[in-house]
């Protein structure tokens, strides 16, 4: 069922949908891109765990947009200018897009969603599976007090410690890890194969770095990633008490509430559910309220 | 150009006529591709549109269809979103307030899963002020009877002619293509006494995950629109523009003003722009435009004297005439 949009947050009345030239686009890790794209209009705005649209102009194939995390923003030295975005090759959109070249135009619009606005936490965790690190970078720069966002500027509470867990199949697929070091946080990584860091899931990899516990009290989690992965730390979460917010994936046709394509299931208050569209509700939800 | 030499020309006049409803011009949003329009509000400057026909409505809320609901194939879109909507309460309470408010007219779209079912909602809404017209979502895809309605002409006929008895506004008939005779069902719809008829509703197809053996959708079947129906689009608008005297408004995978002015030409009286919504945001506003310069280039000062100006071969347009089925006819 829909939500009531009257009541819902429209954040297309503050999206921007512009041409945007592509500045850089580089092979960050295996089959994982990172394109930098100019639309100050988009940039400016963007506040972390938003998303922007972006599609490849002028063509009916592919035909529509994808989401794409703002994984951070930059400045020209006159203001914020410039918008990054890494995502993974999977599907016809971007095998196309990784073809784009610097100088090229997109279209794009956002910044979209409701975007991450925690509680204080002294201790902040966020949880990556595979692509997910995408929509926590910005926030682990926020919290660290590395950058600011949002126009105008928003001013959340600091975190004392960000801790990133960040799981995936082999080495090769961890892009720019640099960066969550560089912000300041205390990097944990994991692999399926062992290629990296601790051999297993990013579950088995909380369950190492939190075998002493875990102060509820203090603790926030931030999660992104695959829906199994995501289901899987909300569930750790849940055990331990500890609040857990997740950056849903589903797909999405339009990114500004008019298709109905990338509903999911988000919990009433009378403990029913009812399909949700995670473009304008969210992407963010409190992990409590999703039925995984 | 009509003009005289030396004075810019004025405006072409893009006012349409639809039996009984007039719109200020010929560009809608399709229902289903606009949201409930406040969505829109921060794209496009929604009080220019010719039309806004929000997403369908039913008597009672619909939790809608199991996800992937929507997967992208080559130039297309196939959904199955199954009629998600809060039901009419809700509609009237929260949604269509705000709609009305917005200076576009609002075509309020509704379907059901039986003919008392449509007749019950037109009589809710007869009484509602500021609404424009009713479209009859008789060829909805996606839900259970939702199709059947649309089918059969002698159905949609009954359908058609219930609505009207139970109310005053207009009424457009939306059809599916996915039958054997479109000009029959849409004679029924005539018969019935609609307004005009909206074509088409999406093409039936299914997307296949090859490696895992499983259907893309979760619901297995869904409807396809985008650039890759256009075809079928403008094949059924040619042929019941060819048998039917009610206005036509041509939906199916408009994305550039060449594809409206194909529809024009075709016989569409307007035109309702969908899965472009989508792709981008902003295009209805684009197309509108874009919209005055394509009927210039035609020498025309008015929308009205281009539609349906397609010329056909003549040894092709008696024959095309008598038959629905382009299969008919040599190649």
């Amino acid at each position: 069922m829909a939500s009531d949009t009257s009541e819902t947050i429209c954040h297309t009345d503050s999206a921007h949908h512009v041409r945007a030239r592509i500045v850089s686009h580089d092979q960050v890790a295996e089959a994982t891109w990172r394109i930098r794209i100019d639309c100050p209009e988009i940039a400016a705005q963007a506040v972390p765990g938003q998303f922007a649209m972006l599609r490849i102009p002028d063509r009916t194939d592919p035909l529509l947009a994808r989401p794409l995390a703002v994984y951070d923003t930059f400045s020209d030295g006159v203001g914020i200018r410039y918008a990054d975005f890494i995502y993974l090759v999977h599907g016809r959109f971007t095998t196309a897009l990784s073809a784009a070249r610097p100088g090229d135009e997109l279209t794009a619009w956002g910044p979209l969603g409701n975007g991450f606005w925690l509680p204080p936490a002294e201790h902040l965790v966020l949880v990556a599976g595979g692509i997910g690190q995408t929509a926590l970078f910005a926030l682990a720069r926020e919290r660290l007090g590395k950058a600011r966002y949002g126009l105008p500027h928003r001013d959340p509470p600091a975190a004392r410690q960000v801790t990133f867990c960040w799981g995936a199949r082999h080495a090769g697929m961890f892009a720019d890890v640099k960066d969550f070091r560089g912000a300041g946080c205390d990097v944990h990584l994991a692999t399926l194969d062992g290629s990296k860091g601790t051999k297993g899931t990013v579950v088995d990899l909380l369950d190492t770095r939190f075998a002493g516990g875990i102060d509820a009290a203090t603790t926030r989690i931030a999660c992104c990633g695959p829906e199994p992965m995501m289901a899987a730390v909300s569930r750790w979460a849940h055990a331990r008490g500890v609040p857990c917010a997740v950056s849903l994936e589903t797909p999405m046709a339009c990114g500004i509430g008019i298709c109905f394509t990338c509903v999911a299931r988000i919990r009433d208050a009378d403990g029913g559910w009812d399909y949700r569209r995670t473009c304008v509700e969210g992407p963010i939800f409190d992990a409590e309220c999703v039925e995984w | 150009m009509s003009h005289p030499a030396g004075l810019p020309p004025s405006p072409p006049d893009l006012s349409v006529t639809l039996g009984r409803l007039r719109l200020p011009n010929p560009v809608l949003v399709a229902s289903g591709t606009f949201g409930y329009g406040r969505e829109m509000a921060g794209m496009v400057d929604l009080k220019r549109l010719g039309g806004i026909v929000p997403k369908t409505i039913t008597q009672l809320p619909r939790k809608g269809n199991v996800p992937w609901r929507t997967v992208e194939t080559s130039s297309g879109l196939l959904n199955s979103i199954g009629l998600d909507n809060d039901g009419v309460d809700s509609f009237l309470a929260k949604q269509l307030p705000w709609l009305l408010g917005c200076g576009a007219p609002v075509i309020v779209s509704i379907a059901g899963a039986t003919l008392d079912d449509f007749v019950e909602l037109a009589r809710r809404l007869d009484d509602v002020p500021g609404i424009a017209a009713l479209e009859l979502n008789i060829s909805c895809p996606n839900v259970s009877h939702g199709v059947d309605l649309g089918n059969d002409p002698g159905m949609c006929q009954r359908v058609v002619a219930g609505v009207r008895a139970a109310t005053a506004l207009p009424v457009l008939a939306k059809l599916t293509p996915n039958v054997t005779d479109i000009v029959a069902v849409a004679r029924g719809a005539q018969d019935g006494g609609a307004d005009a008829v909206t074509v088409i509703n999406t093409c039936q197809g299914i997307a296949v995950d090859w490696r895992r053996r499983r259907p893309l959708l979760g619901n297995v079947i869904g409807g396809l629109s985008g650039p890759a129906i256009k075809p079928i689009a403008l094949r059924c608008v040619h042929q019941i523009r060819r048998a039917v005297d009610i206005p036509i408004v041509g939906v199916g995978g408009i994305m550039t003003i060449d594809d409206c002015m194909e529809f024009f030409v075709t016989g569409a009286s307007a035109v309702q722009i969908g899965t472009a919504n989508f792709a981008e945001p902003v295009a209805s506003a684009r197309l509108l435009d874009e919209l005055p310069a394509a009927i210039a280039e035609l020498g025309a000062a008015s929308l009205r004297e281009i539609i349906g100006t397609l010329q056909l071969p003549a040894a092709l347009a008696a024959c095309q005439l008598s038959t629905a089925s382009p299969a008919h006819h040599a190649t």
